[in-house]
């Protein structure tokens, strides 16, 4: 079975390797061969006491990474079990072929490449250790993906009503948090990044499946054969193991979620734009991929502002309320891509763009703004100093308008494909599509377009001008309001001219 | 006065390398009842698309009642309802939400469009599934809530893409008399479809596309003479039929 699925699998790479696919997939090529370099030169550059310690990190990375990768970046929907439903296969046929399918991808070549750190490592310690790192290097790849794969598969099972799209935000959020703000604990911990791994952390790394290969490296070099054995097998069985909970979960495909309507109460003015405001709430309220999304941006940003009161720093909550807006803008700017191929309603509407643009704007500030002021106000009570306010006060309106703009210019000119919500596989989480780029370019974009308050802000605060500084929330007042009209404006005006050709793409 | 309902001339599409829909000619008369017929990938969907404003054609026109739906998109889509094969619609929303929705995306009077939504679940018998989401409808209903927000701006044509395909025996009924009373009342209807025998029985004119080209087109005593439809079809577009001797592995 394996054998009939690689080459299927290398033929479904091949087809899709065009335009924005093909983008994405060099660009995550070179970012993680990029990212496989810098594990070499740590691994090379350190000192031989410390290179262990990184490498220990990297490889707890890289576990970190591909658990909640497929989850931020959609998995690649090359294969799936939908698609093998009517071959006869056992469970456990099924879930060793498509693990086999998954090795066949960027993300397993660029890991192996990066991998190749551990032989370097083998290398400087000892001759004998060589070959374990051979054998330790292809096996830990598989468990990797293997564990990937389960991850996805039971998210899918338990990401089935709106609560738990909500609730499995908690973990992804705090996990990514912690990669991007990780330094806030090692600080926490160590008091100073320039020191080497302390023993404690290393010995607990060691214990973690994403520590075993160096285990088994140093074991060779000292000669203690029994543990080199030991964690081979150890290996060997965590991807039974993964495979089997796989199988598992691969048995009973997971009925799909029935969402109820409310009783109909009707929206009022009776206008174009009121109608698109109430679909949009009531698809916020129903739509498990926007919710676990929405969620995600809250939760990501309260740990951002929480983790530093680890080292007792406050400055972080007053701004919780514009960091969420910001956040939220990348998370939800994919406002056409999940209503798919609904868009020939809104463009067999005649004129009904404009109503369709003001109307997502509108809805989406009825959900952030709320929120982002209830975030903003209680941070800063919590902080209990005037220093951060002007701050808050000064970015919160800007971010609120230029995101309400920014969001619906992403959502018309940058589409990307998620699966119509009637044909969606059995994994919201799975069928995301990738977002990570966006939120990126959210953050840049959002930086830039508050700039001029940013800046006020910064002079103030150098210069150590009040009045400079509460000069920003005005100037960002009149900034949002033109924002959120101008860049609306600018979405109208693509999807009146361009509507057929973002169908076209989100078909 | 223009009394073609919908007219394609010189309509192009071309995917890559293949050619979707080559130069495609199409008049549809005021007043009738229109079939497109052809093999799978023969172009009916791209050429209904690119007709009614929903992609975006390479060549050619398409006017409906005589405005240019590319040039004048406003005016021609007041004109026509359409039922698309195969795209999502407003999945989260309930049966009367979505209509009530699109009622008010195209202007309409608050209460004629809940007159008119009242009424068209009523007929379509979709009122007894108030609560759930278009998402969770079957097959059957989707095309019937798909035809219903064709009919609610009270167009004067109609353009359906297979719109019986999935359908239950009485749902299909329901929809026939509906399509024929729109008819009899002066409207017109295009609609694509697989079914030979359906078309025989419902329209008066037919055409038949394959490869992207319209390869034969009118009244259908005109097209079919005295055979079936379904033979002068099967001549039409070249298609093979199994042999005695092929297959005979099947069930020996």
């Amino acid at each position: 079975m394996v054998g009939v699925l690689i080459p299927m699998k290398y033929q479904i790479l091949r087809h899709s390797f065009t335009g924005t696919k093909a983008a994405t997939t060099v660009s995550g090529l070179v970012t993680g061969l990029a990212a496989a370099g810098c594990t070499l030169w740590l691994t090379v550059a350190a000192g031989p006491d410390r290179a262990g310690g990184a490498l220990l990190l990297t490889t707890a990375s890289w576990l970190i990474g591909w658990v909640i990768g497929p989850m931020m970046g959609g998995t690649d929907p090359g294969l799936r079990r939908e698609h093998l439903r009517h071959v006869p296969l056992t469970d456990r046929q099924l879930a060793t072929g498509l693990l086999g399918a998954a090795l066949v991808g960027v993300g397993p070549l660029v890991t192996l490449i990066g991998g190749t750190a551990l032989v370097w490592y083998a290398l400087r310690l000892d001759l004998a250790a060589v070959p374990v790192a051979l054998v330790t290097l292809p096996l830990f790849v598989l468990l990797l993906v293997a564990l990937s794969n389960v991850v996805v598969a039971a998210v899918g099972r338990v990401l089935n009503s709106r609560l738990s799209a909500a609730l499995m935000a908690i973990p992804w959020g705090v996990l990514v948090c912690m990669a991007a703000q990780g330094w806030v604990v090692i600080v926490a911990i160590t008091g100073g990044p320039e020191t080497a791994l302390p023993p404690f952390i290393a010995d607990k790394l060691r214990y973690a499946p994403s520590g075993w290969p160096v285990v088994a490296i140093e074991a060779a070099a000292r000669g203690d054969w029994a543990l080199v054995g030991a964690v081979v097998a150890g290996l060997v069985a965590a991807i039974a193991v993964a495979v089997g909970a796989w199988a598992l979960l691969l048995r009973r495909p997971v009925s799909p979620t029935v969402i109820r309507g409310t009783r109909w109460s009707g929206w009022r003015p009776p206008t174009a734009l009121a109608a698109v405001v109430g679909k949009e709430l009531r698809t916020w309220r129903r739509d498990l991929i926007r919710i676990h999304f929405l969620a995600f941006a809250l939760v990501y940003v309260v740990t951002y502002v929480l983790l530093p009161l680890l080292i007792n720093v406050t400055d972080y909550l007053p701004m919780a309320g514009v960091f969420f807006t910001v956040f939220a803008v990348g998370c939800c700017a994919h406002l056409h891509s999940s209503d798919g191929t609904a868009l020939w309603q809104t463009l067999l509407a005649p004129g009904a763009e404009r109503a369709d643009v003001r109307g997502r704007q509108r809805a989406w500030l009825m959900l952030v703004a709320p929120v982002a002021i209830a975030l903003t106000v209680a941070g800063a009570i919590w902080h209990g100093a005037w220093d951060m306010v002007a701050w808050a006060v000064g970015l919160l309106p800007v971010v609120l308008g230029g995101g309400a703009g920014l969001l619906v210019l992403i959502s018309v000119f940058m589409p990307m494909r998620i699966a119509d919500p009637h044909k969606r596989g059995s994994n919201p989480g799975s069928d995301g599509g990738g977002l990570s780029g966006i939120v990126w370019l959210a953050l840049l974009s959002m930086t830039l377009l508050a700039s001029p308050a940013l800046a006020l802000l910064i002079v103030g605060t150098v210069r150590d001008d009040a009045v400079l500084r509460w000069l920003a929330t005005p100037v960002s007042l009149v900034l949002g309001v033109a924002l959120a009209v101008g860049l609306g404006r600018l979405a109208v005006t693509r999807l009146t001219r361009r509507g057929p050709e973002l169908l076209a793409k989100l078909g | 006065m223009t009394t073609n309902a919908l007219r394609l001339s010189g309509l192009t599409k071309r995917f890559g390398d293949k050619l979707a829909a080559d130069a495609v000619e199409l008049t549809v008369p005021a007043g009738s009842f229109f079939g497109l017929v052809g093999p799978n990938g023969a172009g009916k969907t791209t050429a209904l698309s690119m007709a009614v404003g929903l992609l975006r054609p390479d060549a050619g026109t398409a006017e409906i009642f005589g405005t240019d739906v590319w040039r004048e998109p406003t005016a021609a889509k007041r004109l026509v309802g359409v039922l698309p094969d195969g795209l999502a619609m407003t999945e989260r929303l309930t049966g009367r939400e979505m209509l009530t929705y699109l009622g008010r995306l195209h202007g309409m009077p608050a209460d004629v469009v809940t007159a008119r939504v009242d009424e068209l679940l009523s007929v379509l018998d979709l009122d007894h599934a108030e609560r759930t989401l278009i998402l969770g409808y079957s097959a059957g209903m989707r095309k019937k809530i798909a035809l219903a927000s064709a009919l609610l701006g009270g167009p004067r044509l109609l353009v359906l893409d297979e719109p019986f395909e999935a359908v239950d025996p009485v749902s299909a009924l329901t929809i026939r008399s509906i399509l024929r009373r729109f008819v009899a009342g002066g409207g017109s209807v295009v609609l694509s479809s697989h079914v030979m025998a359906l078309v025989e029985q419902l329209c008066d004119t037919v055409a038949v596309m394959n490869e992207g080209r319209v390869v034969a087109a009118g009244p259908i005593g005109e097209v079919r003479g005295v055979r079936s439809l379904d033979e002068v079809f099967v001549e039409l577009v070249g298609a093979r039929t199994a042999g005695e001797e092929e297959l005979s592995w099947l069930a020996s």
